[in-house]
């Protein structure tokens, strides 16, 4: 009788590769995610409770501040109303205009023979003035006086003359407008 | 022998795989459970803290502030620093510093007259126009000599009375040797208009600040106030 032999074992089935890389990763993965969660879990449970306590320390150290801050009301609306005013106070005294100086140069412009009549003058340094003069000559030296004003002093610019009128005393009249330098109007 | 049926030699295949998975399932699950909530209340705490934190420290510089402050100082200087800016329209500190004004450089105030936006009602106290300016636009007219009206003109905002500040002059020179000039002035008012919370900063005072306070507290008198008994009263009953 001839010898026959049966092969018992079970043909193995082979994993696809990427059940086999499912089967290496998974497990790995599930293990690391547990602990994943645990760690976070007791660090969020830590971080909660040492912050809350001291959380609720700074609250009650802010109330005693805000209650010490309270007792002292006066005090701060007192320099609050203070600081408030003085800088107020100071913008108004940075924006505000001086006329003494040019004012005092209009009129120092007159003499004997030569009256201002009328003078007006805005922030902006504008200055338009009338002069009676008694003679020619005299509105010569005054136009003179003006350049010079202009050209040495640097004190007026921009002079304008307006027509010049002579009245039945034969007087003249003439209009100027100018612009006064910045010196003279801070 | 009988032979396994096929789920069960599958789930026998694919066992590990299966366990990962539903660990992973559950570990999703316990995480929605108890990680989010705690994580949000960990955020808020943080959040919290950290807003605590920045208060606590500008409540500390404020009540440090606080501290520091002389308040007689203050409360002495403000007294005189409303006679310059007050914190109303307060027409008689403007008449007397217009009083002070004719006393100390001899020149006349012939005329004034102020540009009124509201008078009485509460309503036209709160008007936005009014509130945002905060000025008395006034026209004045003031006779006097050149000396007089030269220091006229310097003394208006000299911190010594209201402050008045002039935006135009019309000069008008008379025969006779004085000066009429017509002044289209402001002067100025300051309503506090905002309430700062607990924690808000102090406001700071500069140097220059400081140094026209300085110049205030010397050179402004304190108004007395008015004395009531010297005012005449009537009856007390009026049929007697």
């Amino acid at each position: 009788m001839p010898k026959r032999s049966i092969n018992l074992i079970i043909h193995k089935q082979l994993d696809t590769t990427s059940v086999a890389r499912l089967k290496k990763y998974l497990p790995i993965s599930a293990a690391a995610s547990i602990f994943i969660f645990i760690s976070l879990f007791l660090g969020l449970i830590i971080y909660i409770n040492t912050n809350l306590a001291a959380f609720k320390l700074r609250q009650v150290e802010a109330t005693q501040i805000e209650k010490k801050i309270e007792a002292a009301a006066d005090v701060e609306a007192t320099y609050t109303i203070t600081a408030n005013l003085i800088n107020k106070l100071s913008k108004i005294l940075s924006s505000a205009t001086n006329y003494t100086k040019v004012t005092s140069e209009i009129i120092e412009l007159k003499s004997d023979d030569l009256n201002i009549t009328s003078a007006t003058t805005d922030s902006d340094g504008n200055i338009s003035f009338s002069v009676t003069a008694t003679s020619v000559t005299v509105l010569n030296e005054f136009v003179s006086t003006l350049i010079d004003k202009e050209e040495i002093d640097h004190k007026f610019s921009k002079i304008e003359a307006h027509g010049i009128v002579r009245d039945k005393d034969a007087k003249y009249i003439l209009t100027i407008n100018m612009k006064a330098d910045k010196t003279l109007i801070q | 022998m009988k032979k396994l049926p096929n789920y069960l030699v599958s789930l026998r295949k694919y066992e590990i795989l299966i366990a990962s998975t539903l660990v992973l399932v559950v570990v999703l699950i316990l995480a929605s459970i108890f990680l989010k909530p705690n994580y949000l209340k960990a955020q808020e705490i943080y959040l919290e803290q950290k807003k605590v934190s920045a208060q606590l420290a500008s409540l500390k510089k404020k009540a440090n502030s606080l501290a520091s402050i002389d308040s007689g100082y203050y409360k002495d200087n403000l007294v005189k620093l409303t006679q310059v800016l007050p914190l109303d329209k307060d027409f008689v500190s403007l008449f007397a510093t217009f009083d002070m004004l004719q006393a100390k450089t001899g020149a006349i105030i012939m005329h004034t007259e102020f540009e009124l936006e509201s008078i009485s009602s509460t309503s036209g106290n709160l008007s936005t126009r009014e509130i945002r300016s905060q000025t008395l636009p006034m026209k004045l007219e003031v006779l006097g000599d050149e000396t007089a009206l030269l220091q006229f003109l310097d003394l208006l905002d000299d911190l010594s009375g209201r402050i008045i500040t002039v935006d135009n002059t019309a000069l008008t020179l008379q025969e006779d040797g004085l000066i009429l000039a017509l002044l289209t002035a402001q002067a100025y008012y300051n309503t506090p208009t905002k309430t700062v919370g607990i924690d808000s900063p102090l406001p700071e005072i500069s140097k220059s600040d400081m140094e026209t306070l300085e110049r205030i507290a010397s050179s402004v008198i304190i108004l007395p106030a008015e004395d009531s008994d010297e005012v005449s009263v009537g009856k007390e009953n009026l049929f007697q």
